[in-house]
């Protein structure tokens, strides 16, 4: 049996007593299995998924691989890769697809390319988002935990195959799905809509103590990532502030991790010039995280977080 | 602003054009992620099937309103995201084929898992290349059986990858657990052809149905027609004594060798006693119980750690200790120099840790 000495040895990547030499194959298996009963467990218990858990989110892995993430989400991310060698597993699964994709990259038969881009006809805008394909699959799904909310509609898309996959796998699972309910957003899926004033481009609200909002009225003031979809609805609703497109800033941001408020609190949204200005500039940088506040009279400001 | 941010920001204002459907848009998408999406659909799928992958998986970065594209930000080059995105897609569409199509759905399935599947393997069993083939075939055989039921028993629930990902790592932590001595086959068996002698493995100690032999074999990678496996199990059958049984690998086997009787100068020798003396029974378990209070101390060391060395030390141990530094950094996300400030980090606190500890002092007394 190999000694502690050997085993901090190996791990450290150098002799310390022993003279330095080769492992057998048999000793690199016994020093892996002594690591994983020293330090890791019982893998099966250990990684802290619940029954089958879930893979990396392929928006945070993207930007963990990349170095994009801030530092503490960076630590926690990491945390979970420490607890999880399931977890470490899918994460060298992912890097290995993707340098084998950057390796292998190849143009496909012209045909192919022309199949694709006819694929981009026109498509008549929904009246809204939250009914049709997406509402009937948030409303079926319960609301994904991610640590980062923006990949919501990502995890939608995706287990929107997945459960099409189930259908065809698991015939009790079909009726769990049936059964399941998920707490969909009130801000996406608001009461009636009021006649909506043209959006303001004038002082913002101040931000209000918690204490001044009615009790029922959660207070919005989260910092929220500013996603593609977000700019769009923005950009648009400012250009024509219709109740459907204040709808669709709604849903954008609903989709983008705010929560706290109902959608039929809201009589107005009123973005800050300054962030109009970035949205809309052709060149130069765009803010990362932008701030929701809702007030007490129901105006919605939209200002820049960084 | 990092190079990373920077195409991350140019990547986003392209997608905000195709969501805003204008005009040229999808096209410019298309010819400028063609190459990646295509590669990754040859990755997952048989030449004859990457085609049709293709254009399924460009429709599925269309549906539900652009929803894959929609939840990018800008803060990564979209490459990134969209090279792991096509994974998930890509294996979700595997499932479905594997429900709807068995065969083709498993010849599909393990041209895209066989490198994870090997790499996983590899962490588990990292010793000589014909023990990694027996360990792929293993595992293989035991995702196939019963109609591939384990695969089959993805939920929905996370991603497909992960899913079997996990499925192989527990295959092969069952299989670490029951390390069975490897076996001989009897004299008879050695002199039948490759493929016959693998009938027997499969009848004889894994207890295979004879109607599940076919795709037993096929996990092996020996195909064999109807007529032939026939011929093959009649060969085995007739080859072996008759009434021959032989226990399957569940339960274990212990052979006792015996003293050759035919060798005259043995005449009628005592077998010898091979158990431990009372003197070396108790050195042991003194042994046993110091490795055990120095294993705690390593324990308690490691989980001190700061949540990036530790990191490291996993991808160092995951990869046996021979994991390049280039490697690790390319799996943390961060420039090499700061993977070696790592490695010197994690061996000043294990040695600052264990060095003066009385466990691992008692330890190296025992030894």
């Amino acid at each position: 049996m190999m000694t502690l000495a050997q085993i901090v040895a190996q791990l450290l990547g150098r002799a310390s007593a022993e003279p330095p030499r080769p492992l057998s194959p048999a000793e690199h298996a016994a020093l892996s299995r002594r690591w994983r009963e020293i330090v890791e467990g019982d893998e099966r218990t250990s990684d802290g998924l619940a029954g089958g858990g879930t893979g990396p989110d392929a928006f945070a892995l993207a930007r963990y691989l990349e170095g994009s993430m801030e530092a503490a989400e960076r630590d926690a991310f990491e945390a979970q890769l420490v607890a999880s060698p399931r977890r470490r597993d899918e994460l060298l699964a992912a890097v290995a697809w993707a340098d084998a994709v950057e390796a292998t990259r190849m143009l496909p038969p012209a045909e192919l390319t022309a199949r694709a881009i006819a694929l981009g006809t026109p498509v008549a805008a929904t009246s809204s988002r939250t009914g049709g394909p997406i509402g009937w699959i948030e409303r079926l799904l319960p609301r994904p935990r991610l640590a980062v909310a923006t990949a919501a509609l990502a995890t939608v898309a995706i287990v929107a195959v997945g459960l099409d996959i189930a259908l065809h796998l698991r015939a009790p699972y079909r009726q769990s799905i049936q059964l399941r309910s998920t707490p969909s957003s009130d801000l996406a899926r608001s009461g009636e809509m009021r006649p909506e004033p043209s959006a303001r481009e004038g002082a913002l609200e101040q931000p209000l103590a918690p204490s001044t909002l009615a009790p029922s009225t959660p207070r919005a003031d989260d910092r929220i990532v500013l996603t593609a979809e977000t700019i769009n609805a923005l950009v648009a609703y400012h250009d024509q502030p219709t109740p459907a497109r204040r709808q669709e800033v709604l849903a954008a941001l609903a989709r983008a991790g705010v929560t706290g408020f109902s959608g039929d609190r809201v009589r107005a949204i009123a973005l800050q010039p300054k962030l109009h200005e970035q949205l809309t500039q052709r060149g130069g940088s765009l803010p990362t995280q932008i701030v929701v506040r809702l007030s007490l009279v129901g105006e919605l400001t939209i200002t820049i977080a960084d | 602003m990092g190079s990373a941010a920077s195409q991350g920001a140019t990547d986003l204002a392209l997608l905000r054009a195709v969501i805003a459907q204008q005009r040229g848009a999808w096209a410019q998408f298309v010819r400028h992620w063609q190459r990646d999406i295509y590669a990754a659909c040859r990755l997952a799928f048989p030449d004859e099937q990457a085609n049709d992958a293709f254009l399924q998986i460009v429709e599925s970065l269309r549906a539900n309103d652009f929803a894959l594209l929609r939840a990018f930000d800008g803060r990564a080059p979209f490459a990134a995201y969209l090279r792991l995105a096509l994974r998930d897609l890509l294996s979700q569409r595997l499932a479905l084929l594997l429900s709807e199509a068995p065969e083709r759905g498993w010849r599909a399935f393990e041209h895209f898992f066989k490198r994870d599947i090997l790499r996983i393997i590899a962490r588990y069993c990292p010793a000589a290349e014909h023990d990694t083939d027996d360990a792929y075939h293993d595992i293989v055989a035991s995702l196939i059986e019963d109609g591939y039921r384990r695969i089959r028993a993805y939920d929905g629930h996370g991603s497909f990858g992960g899913f079997v990902l996990r499925t192989v790592a527990n295959l092969c932590i069952d299989r670490l657990r029951k390390d069975v001595p490897r076996r001989r086959l009897p004299a008879a068996i050695k002199y039948l052809s490759v493929a016959e002698q693998e009938v027997f493995r499969q009848l004889y100690w894994r207890t295979c149905p004879e109607h599940r032999l076919d795709a037993a074999l096929r996990g092996r990678g020996i195909e064999l027609d109807a007529a032939a496996l026939g011929a093959a199990v009649a060969a085995v059958r007739e080859a072996l004594p008759r009434g021959i049984e032989f226990r399957s690998e569940d339960r274990r086997s212990r052979l006792v060798t015996l003293p050759d009787v035919n060798r005259a100068d043995e005449g009628g020798a005592a077998l010898h006693d091979e158990r431990p003396t009372p003197e070396e029974e108790a050195i042991a378990r003194q042994h046993a119980a110091a490795l055990e209070q120095a294993s705690d101390a390593l324990r308690s060391a490691v989980d001190r750690l700061p949540p990036d060395v530790r990191l490291y030390l996993q991808h160092v141990m995951d990869g046996h200790g021979e994991r390049p530094a280039r490697e690790i950094a390319r799996l943390m996300g961060r420039p090499v120099s700061e993977v070696y400030r790592l490695k010197q980090q994690a061996e000043h606190l294990l040695r600052e840790a264990l060095a003066d500890h009385p466990a691992v002092k008692n330890l190296r007394m025992t030894v």
